[in-house]
């Protein structure tokens, strides 16, 4: 029993992952927000900084526009499994592993490439970019509060 | 400013950097911004290190401009477990100043039950023409392989295709829904 429930906990781990990519991938513009507002205002940036920051901001929204698409790809084809009598779950889990894995691995190339970024910036810029995250995070707090309050009133 | 340079500066740091790394537990850091030969700067960062396990790992990005509004940017890294298991990540990124872009990863691992690998790439004309692509191939330490390819643009949607074949080489059906 207990091999049965860790099982399918690992295939709705997998599909919470793809979920999580998903909410990450939707391109912004969908969400009703415009592109701009995705990017920190940092005070006296040069010219070159600013191409710098441009590029990553882009490259960021590249990729989640590729993972939209391939997270697309696998959930329609984790529909078209789904509805056989005869799913293969355990290959459905691997295919999304395949998926998700190298999506993961390549939004941290862009982490990584913001975060040198950041060390590269003066102190007083690198406080704009602090403020910047926290008022997203902000965001997000308010999000899971709510998610907090279905939790203890949902039966 | 050539994405090449970028990350051949990577390729040749990351595996420096693991060497240089012995099996006592350390764990070395280094950040930076300067000046570049282009006319623009190019900021960095590198870390490596070992966990008390024995696991080697490194990791490096930079990001670069030239001046003329380009800029490029790379970022890789690498692990290796005491045991013997390594795996291996790298991405690069070209945003030309007409908005024109490219990206491309990889990601590759090998281990006692096989090894996979798997490339993306995306790229657009700053006209919101948008193509991209995705290869994977995986094999077990039971000889059996799958290799897969996804590609999208704008004006065609996506494409899957993949193939599978058993222990003996010959191409056979592939577990669904990959193939």
């Amino acid at each position: 029993m207990k091999s049965v429930t860790a099982f399918f906990l690992g295939v709705g781990s997998a599909l919470l992952v793809s979920a999580a990519i998903v909410a990450a991938a939707v391109p912004r513009t969908t969400l009703g927000l415009s592109m701009g507002a995705g990017a920190p205002q940092i005070r006296g940036l040069d010219a070159n900084a600013q191409a710098q920051l441009t590029a990553l901001r882009d490259d960021a929204l590249q990729f989640r526009r590729h993972a939209y698409i391939e997270v697309g790809a696998l959930i329609d084809a984790a529909q078209t499994e789904l509805s056989s009598p005869d799913a293969d779950l355990r290959a459905l889990s691997q295919s999304a592993e395949q998926t998700l894995l190298p999506l993961l691995l390549d939004a941290r190339a862009n982490r990584a490439a913001r975060l040198a970024f950041y060390e590269s910036l003066e102190p007083g810029q690198q406080a704009d970019v602090r403020a910047w995250m926290q008022a997203k995070l902000a965001r997000i707090e308010r999000v899971h509060g709510l998610i907090g309050d279905f939790m203890t009133q949902t039966p | 400013m050539n994405k090449y340079t970028v990350v051949k500066l990577l390729a040749f740091t990351l595996p420096l950097l693991l060497a240089s790394v012995d099996t006592q537990a350390q764990r070395a850091r280094a950040a930076g911004a300067k000046p570049n030969a282009q006319g623009g700067v190019t900021a960095g960062a590198a870390a490596a290190g070992t966990t008390p396990a024995g696991t080697r790992h490194a990791r490096g990005a930079v990001v670069a401009s030239d001046g003329q509004g380009n800029a490029a940017g790379a970022s890789g890294a690498a692990v290796e477990t005491a045991s013997g298991a390594k795996a291996g990540r790298a991405g690069a990124f070209q945003r030309g100043s007409d908005g024109a872009f490219q990206r491309g990863g990889g990601v590759a691992a090998s281990g006692a039950n096989g090894s996979v690998n798997s490339q993306g790439s995306v790229s657009g004309d700053g006209q919101g023409n948008v193509g991209g692509s995705r290869a994977t191939n995986a094999s077990s330490s039971d000889g059996s392989s799958y290799s897969g390819e996804t590609d999208y643009n704008t004006s065609d949607g996506v494409t899957h295709s993949g193939s599978c074949t058993n222990a003996s080489g010959a191409v056979v059906a592939c577990p669904k829904p990959k193939g």
